[in-house]
């Protein structure tokens, strides 16, 4: 049989039951003679009452008696019947108790007839007493016959009483001993469990929870995944051992699941399992996992291949990957499809951006051939500020001259005034002089109509002339050609009156124009006059405002000074204009390489987006 | 490039664009035409049925007349009536100067003066250019037509403006 834990328990526990039953059955036992003995002791003292009161109940029949034979009153004979009429029970009593005891037997039936003996002295005594008077039952006392019956009485009952007390005291005895027995038992058999059950207490603390307890502190380990180190090596054969046993094959099993996890987590699709049987839940769920992995990288490594007609169906619809694949191929499809018309755009659109870009350069070199030229017109803008500067500066000089001059000035206006009157005599006779010329050129337009409508008419007879040949056929071919000359001549005189015209009307015009203007004159020479006189005074005020211009042209001379500061400034500006200017040309000279640059890596997309199959 | 070559050249385009000699023609085979404007168009009737042209001086407007009729004009002697083209052909009326003339025409026995804003002058056309009609002429237009020329002159033709029976239907169905 095997040593097992079950056994061990069950030996145990019967080792305890055994033990607490044997002690039971032993106290048991001596507790049934314990109770047997007390009844015997008790039954003793039965005894020794009843021979008491038989003995009480003479001393009363004696005293009643003998009070009869004293006295002869009948009142004393009444515990004397009482005793007489008790005392034969009371023996029947005594008699039924003893009748275990043969020996004892044989004494109560000596007692019985001993007190009938003395009951029946007592008889004779009273009846001695009622017959022959009370001297001769005294005289029947005195003798003493009664007295020896008695005592033989009381030496018979201590001799019963002896031995009864004799087995009295054995009795106590064996209870004594009996219950001594009883209390031993009892005090071993509580130690002996007590001291079972610690062991047994122990022992199953030691060599079953302890290693229970270990086992289930690693079982909740292992149930959050941390799995312990290698077991160490059990001997034991019950089934604490057995339970480690399967644990440490367990965690082998599970690190075993765990490393071929950590591979194919490592991308090792190629890593072997072989699963025990089709129970194995974890080794086939694994080769079926590396299954689906090596389908789903088959499928990826097609599309790697730049291959995007590969095929892959999902398993269902949680199947992350597997619809991962799809939609991805899908995008890469469509992306591709979106690429190749996106690069084709491209193409065109960089050829077009390489047009723009040739015509910005050469844009470009224009701007800055410009922005030279704009530079070189600054520095003579500049040198014009630096002139500018030195004419005010004359200005303000030739000021203070002025106002000298001005006093000369008035002068001359005196002066000014009569020739103002001798201009306007002139002015008078020349518009006269006009009127008249305008008249006469009046005169030449009538003509010059005249002339127009004789050239008119010329025209009309030479068409006419032009119909009259035709209508003579061959003959008037001579005229007609007479009539084309009339119709030259008519159309150049035409001409000539025009002209003639249009150099009237212009002669009219500026004799129109000189007729007004020399009205206008005359009447300027009038206001001339009042002007020349206001110039008078205006000329004092001049030279005042001179003095003040002068201080203007001073104020000129500085802000031509800024205005040249400024014009530096541009100056330097431009530089820096022509320098951008430059550097945007060379810029947009690398715009146009980088153009070029990106259509040939448009062809270059375009024949990588070709390469795929789609 | 020396000389030579540069004339060479220089001959070559002359050539090229030199256009041919108008060849004598036959009389039969040209039309003679007195070319005049209407509101800056250019028409024509041909010279055969023109009697002359005469200015446009002292004309008489007729009251009660329909309104493509001017008037009449006193020329040596002689009444003719003027028939103002413009309205017949819905131009544009430029209004009556001194400067209009009047062509008049004649045949069968009648004549007309046709008023024009001015006359351009005699014009020979070859029979042969002249084409039927052009697709914008049309209404009455179409058929006071005779021909188009190359240089889109539109010559009417006259014989149908002297028939008085044709205008007079027209008058009276216009102020029927």
């Amino acid at each position: 049989m095997k040593w097992s834990i079950q056994n061990k328990i069950i030996l145990m526990f019967a080792a305890i039951l055994g033990s607490f039953g044997g002690t039971s059955l032993f106290a048991y036992r001596n507790m049934n003679g314990l109770i047997e003995n007390s009844h015997w002791v008790d039954h003793s003292y039965q005894i020794l009452s009843a021979g008491d009161r038989i003995m009480s109940d003479l001393t009363e029949a004696e005293s009643g008696a003998r009070g009869y034979a004293l006295t002869g009153k009948d009142i004393f004979l009444d515990p004397y019947n009482d005793a007489v009429s008790s005392l034969d029970k009371r023996v029947g009593v005594l008699k039924q108790l003893v009748s275990d005891n043969p020996q004892q037997a044989q004494r109560i039936e000596v007692l019985r007839n001993l007190i009938a003996e003395k009951l029946k002295s007592l008889e004779e005594i009273i009846k001695m007493g009622k017959e022959s008077g009370l001297a001769a039952a005294r005289g029947h006392l005195a003798v003493g016959k009664s007295r020896v019956s008695m005592d033989q009485i009381k030496d018979t009952f201590s001799q019963i009483s002896d031995e009864e007390n004799d087995l009295l005291a054995k009795r106590t005895e064996k209870v004594k001993e009996d219950f001594g027995l009883v209390k031993g038992s009892l005090i071993f058999s509580v130690l002996f469990g007590a001291l079972a059950i610690v062991i047994a207490l122990v022992y199953v603390r030691r060599n079953i929870a302890g290693p229970l307890v270990g086992i289930a502190k690693m079982a909740s380990k292992i149930a959050v995944g941390d799995l312990p180190a290698e077991l160490p090596n059990n001997e034991r054969q019950d089934e604490v051992g057995d339970l480690m046993r399967s644990f440490a094959l367990m965690i082998r099993y599970i690190r075993e699941v765990a490393q071929t996890l950590e591979q194919i987590s490592n991308g090792n699709l190629i890593v072997e399992v072989n699963p025990d049987s089709d129970r194995d839940v974890l080794r086939v769920t694994l080769a079926k996992m590396i299954q689906y992995l090596n389908t789903m990288t088959q499928a990826l490594e097609e599309v790697a291949r730049q291959n995007l007609t590969v095929q892959v169906q999902p398993k269902s619809n949680h199947d992350v990957l597997g619809t991962t694949i799809v939609n991805m191929t899908d995008k890469l499809r469509s992306i591709n499809v979106r690429i190749r018309e996106g690069t084709s755009v491209l193409t065109v659109a960089i050829a077009q951006i390489l047009s723009v870009t040739s015509q910005v350069a050469a844009g470009a070199t224009q701007t800055s051939n410009a922005v030279r030229e704009t530079s070189v017109t600054v520095e003579e803008v500049k040198q014009t500020a630096q002139l500018t500067s030195q004419k005010a500066k004359n200005v303000s000089e030739t000021a203070l001259r002025v106002t000298d001059i001005s006093l000369l000035g008035k002068k001359s206006v005196e002066d000014s005034i009569a020739g103002m009157e001798e201009v306007k005599r002139q002015m008078e006779s020349v518009t006269g002089s006009i009127m008249k010329l305008s008249e006469q050129t009046q005169a030449i337009g009538e003509i010059i109509a005249t002339v127009n409508d004789l050239a008119e008419q010329s025209n009309l007879l030479s068409v006419n002339a032009s119909i009259e040949a035709a209508k003579a056929g061959e003959q008037g071919r001579g005229f007609a050609v007479v009539a084309q000359e009339v119709k030259t001549l008519a159309e150049q005189s035409k001409a000539a009156t025009a002209q003639i015209r249009s150099i009237l009307n212009e002669v009219q015009r500026a004799t129109g124009k000189v007729v007004m203007s020399a009205e206008q004159g005359v009447k300027v020479v009038d206001l001339g006059v009042k002007q020349v006189n206001q110039s008078g005074t205006s000329i004092q005020t001049l030279a005042e405002s001179v003095m003040q211009a002068a201080q203007a042209a001073s104020q000129i001379t500085a802000s031509c000074q800024q205005q040249l500061v400024g014009v530096d400034q541009v100056a330097v500006a431009m530089t820096s204009i022509n320098q951008a200017s430059g550097q945007s040309v060379v810029g947009i000279k690398q715009v146009e390489s980088a153009a070029q640059n990106l259509h040939s890596l448009g062809q270059t997309l375009k024949q990588l987006v070709d390469e795929f199959r789609v | 490039m020396n000389e030579v070559g540069n004339k060479e050249i220089l001959k070559q385009r002359a050539k090229s664009l030199a256009q041919p000699l108008a060849t004598q023609k036959n009389p039969a085979d040209s039309l003679e035409v007195v070319e005049f404007l209407l509101s800056s168009e250019h028409y024509a009737l041909e010279s055969s049925h023109i009697r002359e042209v005469y200015p446009l001086k002292d004309f008489t407007p007729l009251p009660c007349s329909p309104n493509f009729v001017l008037g009449i004009m006193n020329v040596r002697g002689e009444i003719i009536s003027i028939i103002n083209l413009k309205k017949f052909f819905d131009l544009p009326d430029t209004g009556i100067t001194d400067l209009n003339k009047v062509i008049i025409i004649q045949g069968q026995g009648s004549e007309v003066g046709v008023l024009a804003d001015k006359i351009v002058g005699i014009r020979t056309i070859d029979r042969q250019s002249l084409q039927p009609g052009l697709p914008t002429l049309t209404g009455i237009r179409s058929e006071y037509l005779k021909a188009v020329s190359e240089e889109r002159l539109v010559i009417l033709e006259a014989s149908k403006l002297l028939s008085d029976t044709k205008i007079g239907e027209k008058e009276a169905g216009r102020y029927k």
